[in-house]
């Protein structure tokens, strides 16, 4: 039984779809972040045309998901780049912000891009919570499930305490920096609860 | 950076004072940059909708938009071909090559549908033929199949030049018939010479293996890469010798293919052909290998581009 991308080599359409309805919908989430909702489709058809024109070249191997986001990021870059792009911003410093930030969302450099583009991942706090090292889930189910105040989860890690007592938030800062790679979904982690709360 | 400020950004409730006090930190300091992009990329991601329907609906009808625009740009490609045919030939050369065809696979075409190219240009002209495979036809040449390809076994005719670059199938054996000779090709990258007033059938093999073959099917000999073979059924002459085939077929068909063979490699070659100096802020491995084929005509920019969509790598070049 050859293999998808086998297939797609030889020029089975088919496959080609199947490949096309694996990735598309990760892909055009991962464009919006960089063009917006109304361009991400066009750049990801953009790449898959190119995909098929060079189906020959396609490599083997289980990184396809890498390989294509990578192809999105260079397509979303180029698409930005453009003078008459036709992307929506709500004010001239919103725009030069978005565009000083897209080279920050290249899949290689970028761990937190990486983790949610590349694991299926569903949308809801557990999974969230999930990606966060052990010593960060710790934190949060002492904090908001455990109802600790910031001193004590403090004391219990062993982190400086003065800084804490007052404001979680800022204590989850400290620990933050000194154990979670995850550092954004931490913060939306705060922000999810703080809003519920 | 104050969070505060980062999240009501996110949630678009900034004023444009703020969003220039964002800017100049993150234009500043390259910590807030990534900071304020790892916040916004999961704010992003949490907000997606992922409601059943509708997605499904949109996914089906952006799949239907690419399929749609891939049957049209190939179609362009086709109809521009033929365009260059017609025009750059006369009727009546245009019917004497066909008498020709017709003479020589006379057998096949009344097998069914045949689908036949030449190429009167002296431009090389590229086919890609049903299973993905590619041809180069050179000038003079003609190329043929029926509407059997792909069914059982690959068979193509051939009238001149052409050089091959065959997708492996082992359960589909892929063979040039030629008049006086066939070759049956394992996936493999390589040149046929077969002119019909000439006496002899010239076989270059870049990559892969071919066996050589007279028209009884009888083996003649089988090659290894970076041999050619010159047999001449009449006199029943056969030589084989080593000689540097991608160099000859880069000659022959100004196409530059290089496969799995090491980045940096590749990397050297389009520096070469192109006189230039690529550079990147990526780490490239030494053990990654590529497959890169392009025309030495093409834009530097295409094929740096297109070396960046296989390498996964960024890449800028100096552009004398």
């Amino acid at each position: 039984m050859p293999d998808l991308i086998t297939k797609i080599r030889r020029g089975d359409k088919g496959a080609f779809n199947e490949l096309f309805g694996i990735h598309w919908k990760p892909l055009v989430d991962y464009a919006s972040l960089i063009v917006g909702n109304d361009n991400a489709q066009d750049v990801v058809q953009s790449v898959f045309m190119k995909v098929w024109e060079n189906r020959a070249s396609l490599k083997d191997g289980n990184s396809m998901r890498q390989y294509l986001l990578k192809a999105v990021y260079h397509a979303s870059i180029s698409f930005i780049r453009k003078e008459d792009n036709s992307i929506h911003y709500r004010s001239w410093f919103a725009r030069r912000i978005d565009e000083t930030l897209a080279s920050e969302y290249d899949i290689d450099r970028n761990d937190v891009i990486k983790a949610l583009y590349t694991k299926e991942l569903s949308r809801d706090l557990e999974t969230a919570m999930s990606l966060l090292p052990p010593k960060c889930q710790e934190v949060f189910k002492m904090s908001y499930i455990d109802g600790l105040s910031g001193k004590e989860i403090s004391e219990s890690l062993g982190i400086s305490v003065s800084t804490v007592n007052n404001q979680i938030h800022k204590a989850l800062k400290i620990l933050r920096s000194s154990l979670c790679p995850y550092k954004a979904l931490v913060y939306i982690l705060m922000l999810y609860f703080l809003t519920r709360s | 950076m104050d969070d505060n400020l980062i999240i009501d950004y996110l949630e678009g409730r900034t004023t444009p004072e703020e969003e220039k006090e964002i800017l100049n930190n993150i234009s500043a300091s390259a910590e807030d940059r990534r900071h304020l992009a790892d916040m916004k990329a999961v704010h992003h991601w949490l907000s997606i909708d992922d409601t059943g329907l509708s997605g499904e609906k949109s996914f089906v009808k952006a799949r239907d938009s690419l399929n749609r625009a891939i049957s049209k740009k190939e179609s362009q490609k086709h109809q521009r071909k033929f365009v260059k045919i017609f025009w750059t030939f006369s009727v009546a050369a245009c019917l004497l090559v066909i008498i020709a065809v017709f003479s020589l696979n006379r057998k096949h075409i009344l097998n069914g549908n045949i689908a036949s190219f030449c190429n009167p240009d002296s431009v090389v002209m590229r086919l890609d033929l049903p299973d993905g495979s590619i041809v180069c036809l050179r000038e003079g040449t003609t190329l043929s199949y029926n509407n059997k390809y792909d069914i059982k076994k690959r068979e193509v005719w051939l009238n001149g030049e052409a050089f091959f670059d065959i997708t492996k199938n082992s359960g589909k054996p892929f063979i040039v018939k030629t008049e006086k000779a066939m070759v049956i090709v394992h996936g493999t990258v390589f040149n046929v010479k077969a002119t019909g007033h000439e006496q002899e059938i010239e076989t270059i093999l870049a990559s892969g293996s071919v066996s050589l073959r007279n028209t009884r099917g009888k083996n003649i000999v089988e090659l290894k890469p970076g041999q050619q073979a010159i047999f001449n059924p009449h006199k029943d002459y056969l030589e084989v010798k080593q000689i540097p085939a991608w160099n000859i077929l880069l000659d022959r068909y100004h196409v530059v293919m290089i496969s799995e063979a090491p980045i940096l490699e590749v990397i050297d070659i389009i520096q070469k052909t192109y006189h230039t100096q690529l550079e990147t802020n990526d780490e490239i491995s030494e053990n990654q290998l590529i497959t890169f084929k392009f025309q030495k005509s093409a834009a530097l920019g295409d094929v740096v581009e297109m070396l960046e969509l296989v390498s996964g790598h960024e890449f800028t070049f100096s552009s004398d």
